[in-house]
């Protein structure tokens, strides 16, 4: 049994051309992808990139690894000579989602409840900003009432499904920070509850998932086996010991 | 056939002390009774016959009480109920004389041979003496034109005869005398006759699927008035299920740690019967009507008032546990021989420094529930219960019966919990007009004051306290103990990685030989969560292709408290 990784640009199988390939995922919701190239290639960041793998030789493209992978403009190409040697291009890349993460509205976006007394509602929500940035130009949301309506408009400005599982508040107007990219605002609102987030490419849909439930269900339960483990390292780490929690409240009239 | 007494008691009370000068005096009271008692029922005497006598201080007998049942089969209720009294009475016209005075008789019905007491049709004879008063001349009742007939016959009302008059005057022999209507004196004008059917009752019962309906007729021949009917009454049916005791099954159980306590939840126990009567399949479901469940303290850590110092903790201080994640198994020399062990190792012990036991605190299993089932009657029973009077690192037994009304079943299966202290510890909230605050207890395995960090979010909640609350429990939740990170490098790649999922490590073990010792290590079996992983693919230059690495991240899932 053979491991097989089987490389796809534009769904066209480049496996061939490729020595190495490195797939890693830190703690975050998108993969890493990094291919050594056995000679030059004409590839930009219009390119999408899928990784499948598999122990059965008659079945390539059994488990997906990336799909539609993104190989941004800026470290597309890193060149690496050896004298006498065929010269080696590595390429980093990411999932697709990593562009749902970078994808900033165009204008400061400000939630009301409702679709009456809008203008009071943005007088307090600016009010009740707490920021340094200048809201500037902004565009009102209108019909947010609670906290789960806002992270979906959210995630669907940014192209994502989001499976909410954390505990839904009624909302007060609200300035998003200007500076925040959709995601980066999902993570401010959702912050508090300590959630757990990630990702489901399958489905391209994100989950929010309540730490305080008892287990999350992401993909299946995986039994290591003694004879697979080749080393252990342990760590112990406190991430932080939190005393106090206060919450600044809306002060609405 | 009839039952006849086969157990025969009797009881002789002896008189008084000294003798009564003023009335008869109480002599020796006699009772026999005659019991029926059936082999197969042995803790059950059905009274056949009984004969109570009471003497005077003279010997002479007052009063005689002769009561005697018939059954036809042990079990069955009666046929019929003869109670005889005989006494010393003084009877106008026939004088003093100890003589029969009355005759009372039951017949029963039964039709339905479970029934007893009210519900029973029967009909009540009963044969006394039955004191007349005479008037004292005949001749002037019989004036036709007298005033009192007159008016009584110009009010519209037909007046009796003189017959009538006498009748109407009638007592009971024992009425006459508790109301001292009985003159001691041959002159008087009284006579008293034997009257068969003074009062006649009958009962009438007419059994339904739900109830019993009682209709009452009387007849009394001393009262005014004609037969006097009362009903229809009705008896309301309990349940047979005090009559059949049904073969109840236990329930099943599941215990396990939740917020502040162990939740036991229970599940299923009851009765099935079979029997044709109930429809094609033959079977009936009986749903228990609650749960009992019982604990029993395997082990408990003593209780201080130190605990509780602010009384801020719904239940004892959560202690984070500190879980082993390599345990050292088996720890020899190359010989065999156990080596010196190391400091470090669990099973080192300071030779003069052995704890002593604790002592075991109510080790009995006690009844800490009673629990409704709250399912319906037609579906599988259902309960639970959490008990919050346990104790951080305490071991708990659990188990649970099926009731049934008064019924109960065996025991369930037992399930020991060890309370790792998963209580959560209630914290302070503040709120301020700008802030809502809150302020997490101390730890107590710490011992200081104010550590830790201080988190501020800015949420545009309309109800903040609330929110708050939701907020402070999962911060406190989620940074409560120390996580374990592990970094496992596999042999082989495997497939279909998932961020968070689910990864067991059942046991890990390694051999290592160093410094002349044998390590045997093995991980804690835990459940881990994937938060990271990388895996590499190379081709080599033969063309072949190698996976030098792949490395899980793995992380303590965060428990919720």
């Amino acid at each position: 049994m053979q491991y097989m990784l089987t490389v796809y640009m534009d769904k066209r199988d480049v496996t061939k051309w490729i020595t190495s390939v490195e797939i890693s995922q830190d703690n975050s919701i998108h993969r890493k992808f990094r291919l050594t190239f056995a000679g030059w290639h004409t590839f930009d960041e219009s390119n999408r990139w899928d990784i499948y793998e598999t122990y059965d030789p008659s079945n390539p493209r059994a488990e997906i690894v990336i799909r539609n992978g993104v190989i941004p403009e800026d470290r597309k190409r890193m060149v690496h000579v050896v004298a006498g040697e065929v010269p080696t291009i590595i390429a980093e890349g990411y999932e697709y989602v990593w562009l749902a993460k970078r994808r900033a509205p165009p204008e400061t976006i400000i939630f009301v409840p409702s679709t009456r007394n809008v203008e009071q509602d943005v007088g307090l929500a600016i009010a009740n900003h707490k920021g340094n940035t200048e809201i500037g130009v902004y565009r009102v949301w209108a019909g947010v009432r609670d906290l789960h309506t806002a992270i979906r408009r959210l995630m669907a400005a940014a192209r994502v499904r989001v499976q909410i599982r954390i505990p839904n508040y009624t909302m007060n107007a609200y300035v998003v920070d200007p500076t925040f990219s959709y995601w980066k605002a999902v993570e401010m609102l959702t912050d508090p509850f300590a959630p757990v987030r990630y990702y489901i490419r399958s489905t391209n849909t994100l989950v929010i998932a309540d730490p305080t439930q008892t287990w999350m269900n992401s993909g299946s339960i995986l039994n290591l086996p003694e004879n697979a483990v080749r080393v252990l390292d342990v760590q112990p780490q406190r991430l932080r010991r939190i005393r106090r929690v206060m919450m600044r409240k809306t002060q609405w009239l | 056939m009839a039952l006849v007494p086969n157990v025969i008691q009797k009881a002789s009370f002896d008189p008084g002390p000294s003798p009564d000068d003023m009335t008869e005096g109480l002599g020796a009271t006699t009772i026999y009774s005659g019991y029926y008692k059936n082999p197969t029922r042995p803790d059950e005497e059905i009274l056949i016959e009984r004969t109570k006598t009471v003497l005077n201080q003279n010997g002479d007998k007052i009063r005689r009480d002769e009561e005697r049942w018939q059954y036809d089969l042990p079990g069955a209720p009666p046929l019929r109920y003869d109670h005889i009294i005989y006494a010393t009475t003084y009877l106008p016209g026939l004088g003093r004389a100890f003589r029969k005075v009355q005759e009372e008789t039951h017949y029963f019905w039964c039709f339905s041979p479970l029934n007893d007491g009210d519900n029973l049709g029967r009909t009540r004879v009963v044969n006394a003496y039955v004191v007349y008063d005479l008037p004292e001349d005949p001749t002037k009742d019989l004036e036709f034109w007298s005033d009192e007939y007159i008016k009584v016959a110009l009010a519209g009302y037909k007046p009796g005869t003189l017959q009538d008059r006498i009748i109407a005057t009638g007592k009971l022999w024992s009425n006459a005398n508790a109301t001292s209507a009985v003159v001691e004196d041959e002159q008087a004008t009284q006579a008293s006759k034997w009257i068969n059917g003074v009062i006649v009752e009958h009962n009438e019962v007419e059994e339904e699927f739900d109830k019993w309906t009682v209709w009452n007729t009387k007849k009394d021949a001393l009262r005014a008035g004609g037969v006097e009917v009362s009903g229809p009454e009705y008896i309301r049916k309990e349940s047979y299920s005090y009559k059949l005791p049904v073969p109840l099954e236990p329930p099943k159980i599941e215990a396990a740690q939740q917020e502040g306590g162990v939740k036991i939840e229970i599940e299923g126990g009851g009765a099935t019967i079979n029997n044709s009567y109930f429809g094609p399949s033959g079977k009936y479901s009986v749903a228990p009507t609650g749960y009992n469940v019982y604990r029993k303290i395997t082990q408990e850590p003593e209780r201080t008032p130190d605990d509780n110092l602010y009384d801020w903790y719904d239940t004892p201080p959560a202690a984070p546990t500190n879980r082993l994640i390599l345990t050292d198994t088996d720890v020899t020399d190359f010989d065999g021989a156990p080596a010196s062990p190391l400091p470090g190792a669990t099973s080192y012990d300071e030779p003069h420094d052995a704890d002593p036991e604790p002592e075991p605190r109510d080790t009995e299993f006690t009844r800490i529930a009673e629990v409704e089932n709250t399912m319906g009657k037609d579906d599988v029973g259902k309960g639970s219960h959490i008990d919050t009077d346990v104790e951080d690192t305490g071991e708990y037994e659990y188990y649970a019966t099926a009731v049934y009304h008064s019924q109960e079943s065996t025991d369930s299966n037992h399930e020991s919990v060890t309370f790792s202290g998963a209580g959560h510890r209630s914290y302070r909230i503040i709120s301020k007009p700008e802030v809502v605050d809150a302020i997490a207890p101390d730890d107590p395995l710490l011992g200081e004051d104010d550590f830790g960090e201080v988190v501020e979010f800015d949420l545009p909640a309309e109800d903040a306290e609330e929110v708050a609350e939701e907020v402070a429990d999962r911060q406190f939740a989620m940074n409560r103990a120390p996580d374990y990170t592990i970094r496992l490098t596999l042999l082989h790649p495997v497939l279909s990685l998932e961020w968070g999922q689910k990864i067991r490590l059942p046991n890990v073990t390694w051999n290592t030989y160093a410094n002349a010792l044998h390590l045997e290590t093995e991980t804690d079996d835990d459940t881990w969560m994937l938060v990271g992983f990388s895996k590499s693919i190379r081709r080599e230059k033969d063309g072949s292709w190698r996976t030098p690495d792949t490395v899980l991240t793995l992380q303590e899932r965060p428990r919720p408290q």
